[in-house]
């Protein structure tokens, strides 16, 4: 680096005109009301909506496990009841 | 997620506007372009999506436009400008000595070409390196370096004079 570069360096250009950043600013569109509340955490309120999703999806699955186990369940009594009488029907011949 | 549009200008508008400043050496070319810049992004914030340094797009965005700003002018303007050179690139200084280098460093890099002006600015007050300076200005590196060496020796020329002069 030559010491002219550095005096050159040295200087401080001046600043753009204060109502450039107004104007720029006010062209900014307004962002909707939910995301105004929304935007402090995006991503922890994301992170709730995405537990609240994955704890409804497997509330719901279990139900149907639940429900299968109760159709099998009954199948095999029904089973289980068909045999009993078909042994009885043996034991009086 | 993208920044603040504000945060964004606070941090580069006053970079940028020297830069367009020092390369159209039109104050009123220099805010039309900081603005026409700013405000595509605030009309259009995916345009810095896929962005990953900023500085160096920005830059890239302003030569581009300042360059379609420099072409549009009328060329009898240009040249009255090109006389008159006395566009004020610095900040006001308190020391007389102070004002007179920035009097001549204004008027040297005005006797400079266009393209010339634009690498010196960017490397001396960006510090941005040869490989970013071409890719800012989408010309090969060397073209850059050899640029830079031209502009440099003829500021030495330019300025070698003031340096000689007796200080009161």
């Amino acid at each position: 680096m030559s010491d002219l570069e550095d005096k050159l360096r040295s200087l401080n250009f001046r600043g753009p005109a204060p109502d450039i950043r107004r104007t720029v600013l006010a062209a900014v569109p307004a962002r909707p009301a939910w995301r105004e509340w929304l935007w402090p955490s995006p991503l922890a309120w994301g992170a709730v909506a995405g537990i609240w999703l994955i704890a409804f999806a497997t509330t719901d699955s279990g139900s149907s496990r639940h429900a299968e186990a109760t159709v099998a369940q009954f199948t095999a009594t029904s089973r289980f009841q068909q045999i009993i009488e078909i042994e009885r029907i043996l034991l009086q011949q | 997620m993208l920044p603040d549009l504000a945060d964004i200008y606070d941090t580069h508008s006053n970079a940028l506007f020297a830069f367009l400043l020092n390369f159209t050496r039109s104050e009123a070319d220099a805010h039309d372009v900081l603005q026409d810049v700013f405000l595509k992004i605030a009309e259009r914030p995916s345009l810095l999506e896929n962005v990953r340094e900023l500085r160096g797009w920005l830059v890239k965005t302003c030569h581009r436009q300042a360059l379609d700003a420099i072409r549009r002018r009328d060329s009898r303007t240009r040249a009255a400008e090109a006389a008159a050179k006395d566009v004020s690139l610095f900040a006001p200084a308190a020391d007389p000595e102070d004002v007179s280098f920035q009097n001549a460093v204004a008027l040297s890099m005005g006797a400079l070409p266009e393209e010339q002006r634009a690498v010196v600015h960017l490397k001396i007050w960006e510090e941005m390196t040869f490989a970013q300076i071409a890719e800012a200005l989408g010309i090969p590196p060397n073209t850059v370096a050899s640029r830079y060496r031209y502009a440099l020796d003829k500021l030495e020329g330019l300025l070698r004079p003031l340096e000689n002069e007796p200080h009161p």
